[in-house]
């Protein structure tokens, strides 16, 4: 008779588990209750013990399947029985000549991995105890190994782990590291900051403003601002009138920055870098265009004028002729505002009955779902088109 | 060649080469030739230089050490191990100490007869190790080899410092070995050797016990695939720290196997230097293998159970290798 090795309900919330390794191979005699195989659920290490007495005739998962809670990973029985057919692998079949019920698992079948019962004087070898093989524990010569080899414990996540629990070993790290070489450190940086940013929920609204009365207006101020400018400002006074996303995040706390301070992003040799301008809502767009210069200066120069926390920064990918994108915020902002490429578009002069050019602008905001909702991030994109279309009022 | 007949043969060769040597102790002179037969045929051989001791451990220590002072070379047969406690005062406080406080070196060898065997009981199997090696001034060694127990023999009367001696019982009249003197490798006192060189994992151990553990190293190759480095410490103090850390350097993982009881001593130091100075290189918690924490049974059932044995490094080397 063969006796089907179950995966046990594995605690209280895990529906499924990870074989990591058997402990007995198929033709060993095992006796009830001893440990067969090793299985990794979110939370830990655990064996499945042996159901019965016997011989393991089959193993039917291997290292690395994932099973159910009741799913088959093996037979115990008679050595006569190898010879039986072969259950097929995670299959809901009955076992041959047993009746078929829902077996709970015996209150014992499951139990930590390692070190039972007295040992006497000896003293034991450590063990893998259960919690202990999650993927996060690193030796103490990996971590120096980690240190190093000049890597940084983010980058680990990059790295498969081979040992116990998939806990990674030097021999994983000098994998990794043979495979080319290292990202520049600013492709890096900005790797980290758009992973982390990415975790949040974000979404995007979107509207079009027509430019003209704009790129007329900049004529008329010193230094000529850009459309990055009159953007910035724009931004600035649609957060300072009330919008939810003025406010940045800690945790689950909300923070009222006492100053409207956006970044700008500047593309610079590999990557690109977002200094920040302080105080947007209190610069005239004079005031702001040098700012503007000046940081964009400073940051192809290498020199971060201004690293500080900003709360949204625009990013004006019209530059690039680009007509739509959905920049991502920077990690701890609550929007970006993106910019299109001037198009020239017909409208309907009601006036003159004519069909007049204009030039058009697609404003995207992209926005930190947390933080407020659609409601808000129209009110705000609505808001910052109307004060694109009526510079002077900027 | 056996290993006590590598002794044997060490000490003819101190008597024949050096006047200043002697060898005192317990019914050591023919014929009995002492209780294993260390010096049998020798006092026939060296008439009034192999010399029979009254039954008292402390004594016969006392009258080495002054004879040590006094420009002579003794070498002290104790006919266990066990009964050099009755001479710890003469061992640790006075030869360990002489030359700390008077300048005079005391080059006195003590052979201990260590380690256990079937049916030898709490008083005739104990390790002496770990309580000669805490007091400053004493070299303890502890050869494994034939080739080792020859010439750390012939090194330890060399040796200025007082020397703990220590031969293993078993090994006596079961490990023999080809041992050619005039080529065999000859590493000096206070360094460690690597037996058997391997990549998953380190096994310390001396005396006895690297013959478990050569053995488990092998059954490890063969039926697990687990390549074991075995390091025989050959001196357990001073400890060659150097050799020690290569080899977790190289591993990753340390197995310190000994026969003696388990608090303190040997093991426990190798396990504190790898936590002081190796910590960078372990990729898991050292382990200890000692005997049990009891006095040692006379049944050879329970005896067999009472100190590490091949199986149990096996054991504990699988356990090692998958943290």
């Amino acid at each position: 008779m063969r006796v089907a090795i179950r995966m046990p309900q594995l605690g209280e919330a895990a529906a499924e588990a990870t074989v990591v390794s058997w402990l007995v191979q198929p033709g060993q005699a095992v006796k009830a209750e001893q440990e067969l195989v090793e299985v990794q659920t979110e939370k830990s290490l655990l064996t499945v013990a042996a159901p019965a007495d016997g011989v393991l005739v089959e193993i039917s998962a291997k290292p690395g399947d994932v099973l159910k809670v009741g799913e088959v990973l093996g037979h115990v029985g008679d050595p006569a029985a190898q010879a039986a057919p072969a259950t097929p692998a995670l299959a809901n079949v009955h076992d041959v000549g047993a009746p078929p019920k829902p077996r709970a698992p015996r209150p014992n079948q499951l139990r930590p991995s390692g070190r039972s019962g007295d040992d006497g004087g000896r003293i034991a070898p450590p063990s893998l105890m259960a919690g202990s093989g999650e993927r996060s524990f690193l030796s103490p010569r990996v971590r120096a190994k980690v240190a190093e080899s000049g890597l940084k414990t983010s980058d680990l996540s990059f790295i498969t782990g081979t040992g116990a629990g998939g806990r990674i070993t030097a021999a994983d790290i000098d994998r990794y590291l043979a495979h080319g070489e290292p990202m520049p450190p600013i492709r890096q940086a900005v790797a980290a900051a758009m992973t982390r940013s990415w975790t949040r929920p974000l979404a995007t609204v979107a509207t079009s403003v027509q430019v003209d009365s704009v790129l007329a207006h900049r004529r008329t101020v010193a230094g000529r601002p850009s459309l990055t400018v009159y953007a910035l400002r724009a931004l600035a006074l649609g957060l300072k009138a009330g919008s939810p996303f003025a406010k940045r995040l800690y945790g689950n706390r909300m923070h009222t920055p006492g100053t409207i301070d956006l970044a700008v992003a500047v593309e610079v040799g590999d990557g690109v870098l977002t200094p920040v301008i302080r105080k947007v809502d209190e610069l005239g767009l004079p005031e702001l265009t040098t700012a503007v210069e000046d940081v964009i200066e400073k940051a192809r120069a290498g020199k971060m004028a201004d690293a500080g926390e900003a709360v949204a920064s625009v990013s004006n990918y019209g530059v690039f002729g680009l007509t739509w994108a959905t920049p991502i915020p920077l990690p701890g902002h609550s929007v970006i505002l993106g910019l299109s490429a001037p198009q020239n578009q017909p409208e309907w002069n009601p006036a003159t009955k004519t069909w007049d050019r204009v030039r058009r602008i697609e404003l995207t905001l992209t926005f930190d779902h947390r933080i407020a909702d659609g409601g808000d991030a129209a009110r705000l994109i609505n808001r910052i088109a109307e004060f694109i279309s009526k510079p002077e009022r900027l | 060649m056996k290993y006590l007949e590598a002794i044997r043969l060490a000490l003819a060769e101190l008597l024949a080469d050096d006047q200043r040597v002697f060898i005192y102790g317990q019914d050591i002179a023919g014929p009995f030739g002492g209780a294993f037969k260390a010096t049998k045929g020798l006092s026939e051989r060296f008439p009034g230089r192999v010399l029979n001791s009254p039954i008292s451990e402390d004594a016969m220590t006392g009258l080495a050490i002054g004879a040590a002072m006094d420009g002579m070379r003794p070498i002290v047969e104790y006919q266990f191990a066990d009964f050099a406690s009755v001479a710890f005062n003469q061992l640790v406080n006075h030869a360990g100490s002489i030359f700390y406080r008077t300048g005079r070196p005391c080059p006195i060898v003590a052979r201990l007869p260590v380690g256990g065997t079937p049916g030898g009981g709490p008083f005739h199997c104990q390790m002496p190790e770990t309580w000669l090696s805490n007091h400053p001034g004493l070299v303890v060694v502890a050869p494994a080899t034939v080739a080792d127990a020859y010439f750390m023999l012939k090194d330890a009367v060399a040796c200025r410092d007082p020397v703990a001696f220590l031969e293993h019982k078993y090994l006596y009249y079961h490990l023999e070995a080809e041992f050619d003197p005039r080529v065999a490798e000859h590493p000096g006192l206070g360094r460690a050797v690597v037996r058997r060189q391997g990549d998953d994992l380190t096994i310390v151990a001396y005396s006895g016990m690297v013959h478990h553990a050569t053995a488990a190293a092998a059954v490890l190759e063969s039926d697990h695939n687990i390549s074991a480095e075995v390091v025989d410490l050959r001196c357990v103090r001073p400890l060659d720290e150097e050799t020690i850390l290569a080899s977790l350097a190289r591993t990753g993982r340390i197995i310190i196997a000994s026969e003696g009881f388990p608090f303190g001593g040997p093991t426990a130091e190798v396990a504190a230097l790898v936590a002081e100075k190796g910590f960078a290189y372990l990729d898991a918690p050292p382990v200890r293998l000692a005997a049990r924490d009891t006095p040692i049974p006379f049944h050879p059932e329970l005896f067999a159970e009472h100190h590490p044995d091949d199986q149990a490094i096996v054991q504990a080397a699988l356990e090692l290798a998958k943290y």
